[in-house]
């Protein structure tokens, strides 16, 4: 993709971002101090404004860049090799998703048990082939961490129905 | 002198010396786990050091607060996770000079920085204790907002080619540091009505998403085959620091101590704002400038010399007028008035045998540092020999229990995941993170300076032109955004033709 496409998008999405944040989400998330003549909202807006600004800048320099390179054409716009290449973020995608699901299971199963399991899945995921061995590694690794951090920095972490 | 002599003999025995050990470990352990503050450890430490001698405890907190502040670099420089928010701006050089095979360079840069910052910190606290504490009491909130435009303005320095997508980063990281109770009127914003978002977005869940769950995710875009790949036995040459290359750095660590420690004076400020103010002042006066961020030493030498200085910055303030600056130092006020020593004014009249303790504790902790710190560097240094099919997601365990642990809650760690998810996409449209970081630490305090100012001044802006203080720092952030911007045009105009996705040629 295209550096200058790229800045183009990139400042768009962020502006668009910018105008949902100053007429929606912040009316919606800060009370507004009628009497106040510089209320809660006045900080995020100004930086709302600011970051709009920035992103709308952004985006210009794409447009110059485009038209000094003479790609500033509805084609560029069409052109495969400048859409977003969603199936390339797909092992992102489920990593990120995993972790949402360890913690979401981590009260239910306890820290160690879940730990192991996901551990034991990231070492798969991220390249080793031995389950065995993986199963392993994770048992030995999640419990120095849990003794470490128990034991010596008093942490509790969530505990399943074998109390650990 | 009689008295100097006097406290100076108490610490020739073997267990003040063990105390002093003890607490370096710890501090190094504790600052190196991502999530275990130095704050946290030094707040462990305490109970045990209600049954020790005076000497013994303050030497057990000083070693374990020097050595948080050097072990939060390891993990920073090791597997881009700042073990604390200190050595945020560690990991920026030192990640990538590991990535380069120079891991143990860059954590012996980051020991012999931490304990020169150390030694200057300690002296600026000797010399200078009264005369910069009567300065910072001067300090209003137009004084304060002064110094945080002063680190706002640092953003242009970092900010790489493109300002405009610096400043966006910046913006978003200020806007982050809005979550919460407004800090006026205790009104909530963007909580979601969610209670654990009322105290605002924890720093570790921001700092290990954007800095170590980023790089994670990026690394996987390797590919699993080239994560399982062994370290290449190349890539660990040229690991070792000369003297040359250390003494090459002198004037940097000197100048970043001083900045250090002249910025831990001021209480509220931080050693993440005196690392993040040294390293662009470094990069600022560097002759190669556009190296900064791809692994240099001058980029790990400037923030791990700050942020030990910092401490000796952080105890005039303390020791002279029983100011707490951050939250380590109250914890050390709490065990300095358990041994029966009352910080303030007039300490240095009625007690003066234990501020010199504190100084000699102080000193002789820097040292402590630098030998175990010297034994401990081959040990830390083979995590990279590490594959990194291992290695990561051993990571993304410590950076789910690090940020747990700093609260106990689950929800920071959902906000880590997905301040991760966030600084990927920025990374992957080029929006630098650094700003992002900077913003948030200093944004709710860069707010409350500036609102307070202007109710102060009712509503008039000329409150921050009329004190001399707050002008003067106006000015400084005014004069450095204009080199820094007119520097970043120098180096776009420098620009390198590469081949795209799609194999056109554009520029970088």
């Amino acid at each position: 993709m295209g550096k200058k496409y790229a800045d183009l998008r990139a400042g768009l999405v962020l502006l668009g971002l910018c105008l949902l944040a100053y007429f929606w989400l912040i009316p919606a998330q800060i009370k507004v101090k009628e009497d106040a003549a510089i209320g809660p909202e006045f900080f995020p807006r100004l930086l709302v404004i600011c970051c709009g600004i920035c992103a709308a800048g952004v985006a210009f320099q794409g447009v110059m860049g485009l038209r000094k390179e003479g790609k500033l054409k509805l084609s560029t716009f069409r052109n495969p090799a400048n859409r977003v290449n969603y199936k390339s973020y797909g092992k992102h995608a489920l990593l990120l998703a995993s972790a949402l699901a360890y913690l979401f299971v981590m009260p239910y199963t306890g820290f160690v048990i879940a730990s192991v399991v996901f551990l034991t899945f990231l070492l798969m995921f991220f390249g080793h082939s031995k389950i065995g061995w993986c199963f392993l590694l994770s048992v030995i690794y999640v419990a120095a961490i849990y003794f470490i951090f128990t034991i010596a920095f008093k942490i509790s972490f969530p505990k399943g129905p074998l109390g650990f | 002198m009689d008295i100097l002599l006097e406290t100076a003999l108490q610490f020739v025995s073997i267990q003040v010396l063990l105390g002093i050990v003890a607490g370096v470990i710890a501090g190094i352990i504790g600052g190196g786990l991502p999530g275990i503050s130095p704050s946290m450890t030094i707040a462990l430490l305490l109970p045990i050091s209600l049954y020790l001698p005076t000497p013994v405890a303050i030497g057990l907190m000083m070693g374990a607060y020097q050595g948080a502040m050097f072990g939060g670099s390891i993990s920073a420089i090791l597997i881009n996770t700042p073990g604390t928010a200190s050595a945020a701006a560690t990991t920026i050089d030192g990640y990538q000079m590991a990535l380069k095979g120079q891991s143990g360079k860059a954590l012996k840069m980051a020991l012999y920085a931490s304990c020169s910052g150390g030694v200057i910190g300690t002296i600026i606290l000797l010399a200078m204790a009264k005369p910069l504490s009567t300065i910072a009491l001067k300090f209003g909130p137009p004084e304060y907002f002064g110094l945080m435009l002063l680190s706002l303005a640092l953003i242009a320095g970092i900010s790489g080619k493109s300002l405009l997508k610096g400043l966006a980063s910046a913006c978003i990281g200020l806007l982050l540091a809005t979550v919460g109770m407004d800090p006026i009127y205790g009104t909530r914003r963007f909580t979601f009505r969610n209670i654990n978002l009322s105290d605002g977005i924890q720093t570790l869940s921001v700092f290990i998403g954007v800095f170590a769950l980023t790089e994670l995710l990026t690394q996987l875009s390797q590919g699993r085959a080239a994560l399982y790949k062994k370290a290449d036995p190349l890539a660990v040459m040229d690991n070792k620091l000369s003297f040359k290359e250390y003494w090459g750095q002198r004037v940097n660590i000197i100048k970043s101590s001083i900045i250090g420690a002249l910025i831990g004076v001021l209480p509220g400020i931080g050693g993440s704002t005196a690392c993040f103010v040294s390293y662009a002042e470094a990069q600022r006066r560097s002759k190669h400038p556009e190296k900064f961020g791809t692994g240099v030493l001058e980029g790990v030498a400037a923030p791990e010399a700050a942020n030990n200085a910092v401490a000796g910055g952080a105890l005039v303030p303390l020791l002279t007028l029983g100011i707490p600056g951050d939250v380590v130092t109250a914890i050390l006020v709490g065990a300095l008035i358990t041994h029966g020593i009352k910080p303030g004014p007039l300490l240095f009249i009625e007690d003066i045998g234990s501020v010199y303790t504190v100084y000699i504790a102080m000193f002789l902790a820097v040292i402590a540092l630098l030998f175990v710190g010297q034994l401990g560097i081959p040990v830390f240094a083979k995590i990279v020999k590490l594959r990194k099919a291992t290695l990561l997601p051993m990571i993304l365990i410590i950076c789910v229990v690090g940020t747990y642990a700093s609260r106990g809650n689950l929800f920071d760690v959902a906000l880590m995941i997905l301040f991760g998810a966030v600084g990927f996409t920025m990374n992957k449209n080029k929006f630098p993170i650094p700003p992002l970081i900077i913003a948030f630490v200093i944004g709710s305090q860069l707010e409350t300076s500036l609102r307070q100012s202007l109710i102060l001044s009712d509503y008039n802006i000329s409150i921050f032109f009329t004190r001399p203080i707050s002008l003067v720092l106006m000015i400084v952030s005014v004069v450095f955004c204009f080199f820094m911007v007119r520097r970043n045009r120098k180096l776009a105009n420098k620009t390198t033709i590469v081949i795209n996705d799609s194999g056109e040629k554009e520029e970088a």
